[in-house]
């Protein structure tokens, strides 16, 4: 007996220090910078100088009487519905179209993950230069099929700049959804699906009340992660527009940036992470909560 | 046994961890504050005299050089090798960013609070150079350092009265325009407003598209309206300044008229199509391919206009307001300053001073087509004497050096390209901006 529990012991020990390293990192590159952010934010402070007078809530007021915070805040919001309504819908789509195990589907899921291999950065110049007005291949492309009065201004006009930016995220983020959706739709049991067809159902009737019911964990993941991706999105945005000549295409994450490099007030921007920390705690909260299995 | 291997493995990996971290990366912004420490030392030696630095001596000094100017990286590798020719126990490390100014100063901040990675540098005058003065992280210059300068420019490297950087060339700005296509065209060089929207239309007759400008990009609003500021207020440097003092308010008949003017130049369809749209290297693209006759711009761009088209004509006017006026102007452009906490002092100066030489400088602005600040340097490049003729005898001085925030000029970018998308009313407009400006105050 005083022999079993000494392994017990030692195997616990082991276990914990294996733990050591990846908390370590957690703690250093993901907790200590939030703790640091949450401390600026009540200071006023240019990230350089030794003066940095304790402010209070005044970064958090002088945001919240901002007009940029504001539109940064509505672009954030529909980059992120946007992004996860169609990632998650067309990776969805696409996973029920090749998650069946054959050469053709594993050729189509390679070609379906190619752009989420792909440098974001060079994705966005890219894209950058596909809808420049003047030079861009999607002008040129709409002019040369008849469709001149389509052109636009993809990334300066107010009214679709967000959205043009978007859809490059979901053509990025495309693959990890649908890698996600294969991985939930080949547990479904597939006894279910003969028993359904036997029993007279359709596809759809088989897609409606046995795969999505079944998929439901998983659609929650992608759910999440999407979010999550959206509110932080910054390196499209940052490549293709810079947040625009007029903040047109600002998002939250290039205002914190630009508060902090462009503008050194290293307080306000610490105060913009600490909202952005907040809204995306209690969105992916509420998903959860949502999305929860009721027995 | 396994369990003994494993272990050494974590330790291991942990071991690595700590050697990564110090790898020289941008910290976040959230880490800024535990490298807070190491600019104390530089603000306690910026208070009193300066501080004499530890210099290294023994075997080559590696000095560090930070620059944004993508386009100079070949003339400024022929400098440093003339550098390092002339002084063998030196080797210069030369860093370039990309051209995004936000970018350059996220990494020169980063490397000037680890005190590594930045002896010398290059800067903006204004509120960039006065930041990094009251930060403590610009060495005080000796007289000797600048004696070859002209000392008409120097106060743009001054905070306080003291030289803390060297300004490296002088800047004006223009309307370049096409002399092949405006001969094709019969086109007269513009002598006014009127004249040049006359050019314009005849240019969208032709099909062309008539003065290209990269409004895409906030800061190049800066080009546009300043001319126009310089336009109507000439004996007015400080402009800008005045706003953040509250001294003048947007309100004002002047920033109404510089503001009206950007709306009216729009409605008038004297800028290329999809003028927001248009980002600074396309708007440069659209002169240098002959799809544009005109650019709007800086001297800066003639070399890139050279390089793009060899077989480009051009020549320059000064950029109008609607009143007809174009006033020559004259910004002295970006600073080189040395590093407060630099351990390498004395090569650092040497740097400079190699720069700052006739001969140095020479190099550099016969390359690079752009006027030089420093006395006895010969230039023999015609385009230089086209801006010269354009800048005349009494060029007026450029307001954004005077500005000491930052925040004010995004403001005001802000509002030149809302009023450049057009069917703005120019109030409402000013007022939004208004509000702004009197939330720094």
């Amino acid at each position: 007996m005083i022999g079993k529990k000494k392994i017990i012991d030692s195997r616990k020990l082991t276990g914990y220090l294996f733990l050591i390293l990846p908390v370590l990192i957690y703690s250093i590159f993901f907790i200590a910078p939030n703790v640091s952010a949450l401390y600026n934010s009540f200071f006023q402070w240019n990230g350089l100088s030794s003066e940095k007078p304790f402010v209070g809530l005044d970064n958090f007021k002088k945001l919240f009487g901002d007009r940029v915070f504001r539109m940064a805040f509505v672009n954030t919001i529909k980059y992120t519905v946007t992004l996860v309504i169609f990632q998650t819908l067309f990776g969805f789509i696409l996973a029920i179209l090749v998650y069946k195990e054959s050469r053709v589907h594993n050729v189509f899921r390679t070609i379906y993950f190619l752009p989420a291999i792909m440098a974001t950065t060079t994705v966005g110049l890219i894209w950058g230069f596909i809808y420049d007005p003047n030079f861009g291949a999607l002008n040129e492309f709409l002019r040369i099929i008849g469709l001149s009065a389509l052109r636009k201004s993809w990334l300066s006009d107010e009214k679709i700049v967000i959205y043009a930016i978007t859809a490059v995220h979901v053509w990025i983020g495309i693959g990890q959804s649908v890698v996600l959706f294969i991985a939930g739709l080949q547990n479904v049991p597939i006894e279910l699906y003969e028993s359904a067809s036997l029993d007279g159902a359709s596809a759809w009737k088989q897609l409606i009340h046995i795969t999505i019911p079944l998929i439901r964990s998983t659609t929650v993941i992608v759910l999440v992660l999407t979010t999550i991706g959206g509110f932080k999105a910054f390196d499209f945005v940052y490549v293709m527009t810079n947040g625009g000549a007029t903040h047109t295409s600002e998002v939250l994450s290039t205002l914190l940036y630009k508060e902090a490099y462009a503008y050194s007030d290293v307080g306000l921007s610490s105060a913009i992470s600490v909202v952005l920390l907040l809204v995306v705690s209690i969105i992916t909260f509420i998903q959860l909560f949502a999305m929860r299995k009721k027995d | 046994m396994k369990k003994i291997v494993c272990l050494l493995l974590a330790v291991m990996l942990v071991g690595t961890l700590a050697a990564c971290g110090d790898s020289g990366n941008v910290p976040a912004v959230a880490e800024t504050e535990a490298a807070a420490p190491a600019a104390a030392p530089a603000a306690e030696a910026a208070e009193g005299e300066a501080a004499p630095a530890a210099e290294a001596t023994s075997g080559p000094v590696e000095l560090s050089y930070v620059t944004w100017r993508t386009e100079d990286i070949d003339v400024l590798n022929e400098m440093i090798a003339a550098f390092e020719d002339e002084n063998p126990g030196i080797k210069v490390n030369m860093e370039v960013t990309s051209n995004d100014l936000t970018e350059y100063y996220a990494v020169l901040k980063a490397r000037l609070l680890s005190g590594e990675g930045a002896d010398v540098f290059m800067d903006h005058p204004g509120p960039y150079l006065k930041e990094l003065v009251d930060a403590g992280y610009c060495y005080e210059m000796e007289p000797e350092l600048y004696a070859n300068v002209t000392p008409g420019v120097l106060g743009v490297g001054q905070v306080d009265g003291k030289q803390y950087g060297l300004p490296e060339t002088c800047n004006t700005f223009v309307t370049f325009y096409n002399t092949a296509l405006f001969e094709e065209l019969g086109i007269d060089v513009p002598t006014d407003y009127e004249s040049l929207k006359v050019a314009a239309q005849k240019s969208k007759d032709a099909g062309y598209q008539p003065i290209a400008i990269g409004f895409g990009e906030a800061w190049v609003a800066d080009i546009l309206y300043e001319a126009l500021l310089c336009d109507y207020a000439p004996e007015n440097p400080n402009a800008l300044h005045d706003l953040e003092t509250g001294d003048a308010v947007l309100a004002d008949d002047l920033y109404k008229k510089v503001f009206g003017d950007v709306a009216k130049m729009v409605d008038d369809g004297i800028f290329q199509e999809n003028l927001t749209g248009t980002n600074y290297e396309s708007g440069i693209s659209l002169f240098a391919s002959g799809k544009a006759t005109m650019l709007m711009d800086g001297n800066w761009t003639v070399a890139t206009l050279m390089d793009m088209n060899p077989d480009l004509q051009f020549g320059a006017m000064p950029i109008f307001n609607t009143a007809g006026q174009g006033q020559g102007i004259s910004a002295a452009g970006q600073n080189m300053s040395i590093a407060a906490n630099t351990t390498k002092l004395d090569a650092a100066k040497k740097f400079v001073e190699f720069f700052y030489s006739p001969e140095g400088e020479a190099i550099y602005c016969n390359a690079t087509v752009q006027p030089s600040t420093v006395q006895g340097v010969t230039l023999d490049i015609p385009a230089l004497q086209m801006l010269s003729d354009v800048m005349g005898p009494k060029p007026a001085d450029w307001p954004d050096t005077y500005v000491e925030n930052s925040e004010l000029m995004g403001i005001v970018e802000d509002l030149c390209v809302r009023m450049a998308e057009g069917g703005k009313n120019l109030d409402e407009e000013i007022a939004k901006s208004q509000t702004e400006i009197d939330a720094l105050q």
